[in-house]
């Protein structure tokens, strides 16, 4: 078993001790919207999709890097296809960001992204250096 | 009742109820096709797809090794080095690039990765179209009609089906020293880690090692190749030098012949204590990044054959058959997964399509095995059909075969004038074309092999060429297109019984 990890070793361990990104629903969903105190970060995966399965990686080392700062879940839209086809997800995985304050709109980006990049958005959406254009609320 | 004996009436006369006509294990090339084939021949069928993450920890979506870890990203990551190779040439005509232009590794890997991610997306939308039922989950037989899918949340499926295909495929095998699991990577991570390889070895001598050591020297990565005797074993042995010159010319580093005996971590670093098998000493030097490419194993061990009565090669893990058919009637396996066949994807593809036309259209094609072309994708790409020049005299005799060769340099490299460490980037006589006759019928050719850019599209016609029954005078016969590498194919005078020299001189 892994005890931590060092930050971005050449080779990786990836082996994660507890998986902190939870899979929900629909409805489950609304309600981590209505009930969030922090940048909530979404993520629409499907399980035959390959980006797909290298961002859960990195969301996981997202979660537990920014814990209590982000919280991050992930909805497979194989299973969920109504909420997904409200939302106009096309491309997966899909990635939203919605900012801890009401009425700040949602950031959505399409592929795969590594951890980093994730933080970075984030901070920039706290900060207000990034806007996003449009709601996918 | 069919040939294989798939539905056995019940003493009644009534037929048992299969809830599947089909059941595919397996989610890549061969099983996909086989899919949907069988699905647009109007059968119930249902395919499984599942991947074990690697040691490392790494997984994929569906379409199986060629798409994920395979053919696909290869050949991107390989044309990525062959842009790089470019720049010296540009500068030759005239373009005002500088030296030193380097890759943006993590650019590459999420470039690639996104192309993968829409491929996944195809096969995806091409199962639904054809009405296959597609569950990711990892199938094993409970009996020889019975598939049980277990998804990665641990909830299980029972399937029944009239008849199974096995397309597992297989995986790469670790060396079973310590510290192998642990810290190297295979071909199944190395295509989609964002960081960056660094000094690399190379562990092995298979086309799959050579090409990844290929394209990571030609990205700018310091690599070494670590092999314990001969280069693409199986292969023509006079190309498989050509090829480990031309990649230590280009600065590969070839540490043969030796094996690794442990690995261990040494700081941020991977350190490789190996034999050289020449004097028996222990040697030792560290690494950023191990890549283990020393063959691969089918993925049979968990798939419960033993319950389904099927026949396994225990050293292997492959499937013996006949005409796709294990000893099995209705359970059948094709791709990789096969023993004694070429693991390559159009082989699994078509091997697929056929046997589902002749389970369910009436079909009596069977899958010819013979004569299949295959590149590898080194920086200097070896494209070949037909029998090796070893081959082609052990099954026609030495002394009926005909060897004709040549070596030339293609015009568009005659620009570049570069030269690193002391040699030139484009040598002269790089290219090497061979092609092997059958004197005792005709000079039928029965080998082509091809050492040089494009190796696959050039090669891909010529195997139409041989499946053709080609003979030396058709090549012959054939005139050339000008000016072209390929071209010499039509022009072959030289022979190796004449004693004379291939090699081009002159201006």
């Amino acid at each position: 078993m892994l005890r931590g990890r060092s930050s971005e070793p050449p080779f990786r361990r990836s082996v994660v001790t507890q998986a902190k990104v939870e899979k929900i629903n629909g409805e489950q969903l609304e309600v981590e919207i209505a009930n969030r105190d922090t940048t909530l970060i979404v993520d629409f995966f499907a399980t035959w999709c390959g980006p797909c399965l290298l961002l859960a990686r990195e969301l996981e080392q997202v979660a537990e890097q920014m814990e209590g700062k982000v919280k991050v879940v992930k909805i497979d839209v194989d299973e969920n296809p109504d909420l997904s086809n409200m939302l106009k997800i096309q491309g997966l995985p899909t990635i939203v960001f919605i900012p801890k304050e009401n009425g700040k709109p949602a950031l959505r980006t399409e592929g795969l992204l590594p951890a980093a990049q994730i933080m970075e958005i984030v901070g920039q959406l706290e900060s207000g250096t990034v806007q996003a254009q449009g709601t996918a609320e | 009742m069919a040939a294989d004996g798939a539905q056995a009436p019940e003493a009644d006369g009534t037929k048992p109820a299969y809830e599947w006509d089909l059941v595919v294990i397996g989610g890549g090339s061969g099983g996909l096709a086989c899919a949907k084939e069988a699905a647009k021949l109007g059968k119930k069928v249902c395919l499984l797809d599942y991947v074990v993450p690697s040691p490392q920890g790494t997984t994929w979506g569906l379409g199986g090794t060629c798409v994920n870890v395979g053919c696909i990203p290869k050949k991107l990551f390989h044309q990525a080095g062959l842009l790089g190779e470019g720049f010296s040439d540009a500068r030759g005509y005239g373009w005002k690039l500088p030296e030193g232009v380097e890759v943006d590794w993590e650019a590459l890997v999420t470039g690639v990765q996104g192309h993968i991610g829409s491929l996944n997306w195809g096969y995806r939308v091409a199962l639904r179209e054809a009405s296959v039922k597609y569950m990711n989950a990892k199938g094993s037989f409970v009996d020889a009609h019975t598939v049980e899918a277990v998804e990665r949340n641990g909830k299980k499926h029972t399937l029944t089906a009239e008849r199974i295909v096995v397309a597992v495929g297989g995986r790469p095998k670790y060396l079973g020293v310590p510290g192998d699991r642990e810290l190297c990577v295979t071909s199944d991570d190395i295509f989609s880690r964002t960081t960056k390889p660094g000094k690399t070895l190379v562990v092995g001598a298979s086309y799959i090692a050579l090409e990844c050591a290929g394209f990571l020297h030609a990205l700018g990565f310091p690599v070494a190749v670590m092999a314990r005797s001969i280069f693409l074993r199986g292969f023509d042995q006079e190309i498989a030098e050509l090829i480990g010159a031309d990649m230590e010319r280009r600065g590969v580093r070839m540490i043969r012949p030796a094996v690794p005996v442990s690995f261990e971590k040494d700081g941020e670093q991977i350190k490789c204590t190996f034999k050289n098998l020449d004097f028996g000493l222990e040697m030792s030097e560290s690494f950023d990044t191990v890549l283990l490419a020393v063959g691969r194993d089918a993925v049979t061990s968990n798939l419960g054959l033993d319950r389904a009565g099927v026949v396994v090669d225990p050293r292997s893990g492959k499937i013996p058959v006949v005409a796709e058919q294990t000893n099995v009637p209705w359970i059948y396996a094709i791709g990789d997964v096969l023993e004694n066949r070429q693991e390559l994807t159009p082989v699994a593809i078509k091997a697929g399509v056929r046997l589902a036309r002749r389970l369910y259209a009436g079909a009596t094609q069977q899958m010819d095995y013979d004569t299949v072309p295959t590149t590898v994708f080194t920086p200097l790409e070896y494209g070949c059909v037909g029998y090796s020049e070893e081959a082609a005299a052990e099954k026609y005799g030495a002394d009926n075969i005909e060897v004709y060769v040549s070596y030339l340099k293609p015009l568009e490299w005659t620009m570049n004038h570069e030269e690193h460490n002391g040699t030139a980037v484009r040598p002269d006589n790089a290219v090497f074309c061979k092609l092997i006759t059958d004197k005792t019928d005709d000079e039928r050719v029965v080998g082509v092999h091809y050492l040089g850019p494009n190796a696959g599209e050039i090669t891909q016609g010529m195997a139409v060429a041989l499946k053709a029954g080609a003979t030396k005078a058709h090549f012959d016969d054939c005139i050339g297109i000008h000016p072209t590498i390929a071209e010499e194919f039509t022009i072959l005078d030289v022979t190796k019984r004449s004693g004379k020299s291939a090699l081009k001189k002159g201006c």
